[in-house]
This record gives C-alpha cells, structure tokens and sequence, in this order.
C-alpha cells in the first residue's frame, strides 16, 4: 500500500471515470479530462465573477487586468501590432495551461500537461493554425519562410531548404517536449524526495529516520517553489513561442 | 524645454501637431512593454535548448527513415536526414539563442526618449 503510494511513476496513471464508446474510438472520460474541466471552470468563475468593471478595480480583477495587459504586451513585443488579433487564441493557451500547471500543484491532483499527448496537441494546434493563417493571408508567400534571400541557388535547394523544413516540423515536437517534460520531470522529482522522507521513516523507524528525513524533506521543501515557478515559466514560453510562431505567419520572409 | 503654453500659442497648427506627437511618442515608448526575462530559471533555459536541439535531431533521422521506407534506399536517407537533422538543431538553437538576447537587451545603453 505503501509502496504504491511511493511510486513516482503512478501518479500519471489515467483512470476512466466514466465509460464512453463511440465506434473503435474511446472516449471515455478520464482523470485527465476531469482535470481539464476543473481547469476551464475555475478561469470561467474566475473571469466572470472578476469581469464587474469597477473603475476601482477588487484583487480578482486586477488580476485578470494585469494578464490581460501581460499577454497582450508579449503579442506586441513578439508578433507586432497587428498580432493582436490572436488575442483570444494565445490568451487562452496561457492561461489554459498556467491553470492546468498550477492545479497539478495541489497534492492528489492530476496533471494534465504532465502528458505528452496534451502538450503535442496544444502545440498542434499553434502550429496547425500558424499553417493555415500563413497560407490564408500570404498565399504561396508563405512558403518564403523557407526560402532565406541571399544565399546561392544550389546550397539552398541542397541544404538550406531540407533544414528549414525540418527545423519548422521540429516546432511543435520542441514547444510539446519542452512543456511535457519540465511538469513531467518537476513531479517525478518531487515526489521521488518526498517519497524518500517517509519511507526513511518506516524502515529506520521513527527517530533515526526522521533525522535522516531532513536531508530529502529539505529538497522537497526546496523543490515546491521551484516547481511553482517552472508551472508558470513554462505556461509563459509556450505562450511567447506561439506569438514568435504566429508572427512568422504574419510576416513569412523574416 | 519649449513647451510652455504661450509656446504653443505661438506655434501654427502643423507645427503643434508635430509637437504633440513627438511627446506622445515619446511617452508611448517609455510605456513600452519590457519583456521581462529575468524570472526565467536557468534549468527552463538548458530545458529549452536541449529539447530544440533534440526535436530537430528526431524530425530529421525520422523524415530519412521514412524516405528509406518508401524508397528502399535505406541506409542513405536516415544517414543523410541525421545529418540534416543536425544542421537543423544548431540553427534551431542559434535562433532560440537570438530570441533571448534580443529580449534581455544585454549591454545597451539607456533607452532614448526624445528621437523619432
């Protein structure tokens, strides 16, 4: 019982909570899916019970002032002006994944960005929509994202073009990877800490193993608000790599 | 500084105008969003680099081998999208690198207000 409970793998496991079947496809809804709704209600009662417009603004919203002034600040600074229109889309992206981030904080939650197949997805998504408003706006334009001015005919059909190529399909891979593993990494290692502490305790009985508990207890005490900080600088580089990304979109040819 | 009402006044329209706008834009700049950087730990840092670096290597090799599949040529595609791969990493790499400095502004002098 508690070996299991000392596992640091095990709290990544999904569990279906409820069963759901639609043809060869499985679309049950499972601790993961429950995580992501939880996630999307508290920013929903979150932005609606803050959204009063008080000339004199309450905590709540203020803070929702101050994220909207920091993502609309980090799409002006990163993809222009006229990147503004993406408004919608990078603000709910961050604050998705800061909230997904943050409530795998609290003991016994899940987290859902700890899953690559998550992460992969939010990334497609940046990317796939980079793809599409790249062509939509710029038509075959776009494809001057791999075509560098200034280089000589053959090194860019040989070389530069295949790199660009496959620099461009790494993206999504590198903005998934990198999010997947900070959280997936961050509560590993809590937990391997932690686990240290009490299972100091149950093999060197109470005295000798709560003093040997100080060394793994103090990393987990450590380890705790480093992980906060990961949670949010994570949800923020995902979110500036989606403006840097969009802004390729918006203006191809650099 | 010259901007004194009975300055203004004297001023015709245009020149106000110019006048105005210089000291909006002025004040718009230092409003300027700066890109703060510094909360940035140093392990998301090598996470960033490592994971930009890898994630080219895989596309590459993975595109050769699925040049190889498709085309019977195998050992060559998967050699030559390693390779490529690699360049590909480095310059996924540098512009992570470039991103980063050009956010932190390392080593410039202090903004100027007052230029258009």
């Amino acid at each position: 019982m508690i070996a299991a409970g000392l596992d640091p793998i095990s709290q990544f496991e999904i569990h279906k909570l409820i069963e759901l079947k639609i043809g060869k496809f499985d679309l049950s809804f499972t601790n993961s899916s429950l995580m992501m709704v939880v996630a999307v209600v508290c920013i929903c009662a979150w932005l609606v019970l803050s959204s009063k417009r008080a000339l004199i603004p309450g905590r709540a919203q203020s803070i929702a002032e101050l994220s909207y002034e920091f993502v609309a600040n980090m799409i002006r600074s990163s993809a222009g002006t006229d990147g503004l229109r993406f408004f919608p889309f990078v603000f709910s992206l961050f604050i998705f994944i800061l909230f997904a981030n943050l409530l795998g904080m609290i003991p016994f939650f899940f987290t859902t960005t700890s899953h690559i197949i998550v992460t992969f997805t939010l990334a497609m998504l940046v990317i796939g929509l980079v793809v599409l408003y790249g062509v939509w706006k710029n038509g075959f334009g776009f494809l001057k994202l791999f075509w560098p001015s200034g280089v000589p005919i053959i090194l860019k059909v040989v070389l530069i073009v295949p790199i660009e190529i496959i620099s461009f399909i790494s993206r999504p891979i590198s903005l998934s990877v990198r999010l997947w593993a900070n959280m997936f990494a961050g509560h590993v290692l809590l937990k391997l800490f932690a686990g240290f502490a009490i299972s100091m305790v149950t093999a060197l009985g109470f005295f000798p193993g709560a003093l040997g508990a100080i060394v793994p207890y103090a990393m987990t005490l450590a380890l705790t608000p480093l992980e906060f900080l990961v949670a949010f600088v994570q949800a923020y580089v995902f979110a500036l790599l989606t403006c840097v990304y969009l802004s390729d979109a918006l203006h191809p040819g650099h | 500084m010259p901007d004194t009402e009975e300055h203004m006044q004297n001023l015709s329209d245009t020149e106000r105008l110019d006048e105005l706008s210089k000291k909006l834009n002025a004040k718009r700049q230092s409003l300027a969003p700066e890109t703060s950087h510094a909360s940035n730990s140093r392990m998301a840092e090598g996470f960033k680099y490592a994971s930009e670096f890898s994630a080219a290597v895989l596309v590459g090799a993975a595109l050769g081998y699925a040049v190889d599949k498709g085309l019977n040529s195998s050992p060559w595609g998967l050699l030559i999208g390693l390779l490529l791969g690699l360049g590909g990493g480095v310059i996924n790499i540098i512009r992570a690198a470039q991103e980063t400095l050009a956010t932190e502004d390392l080593g410039q002098d202090l903004p100027e207000t007052n230029e258009e």
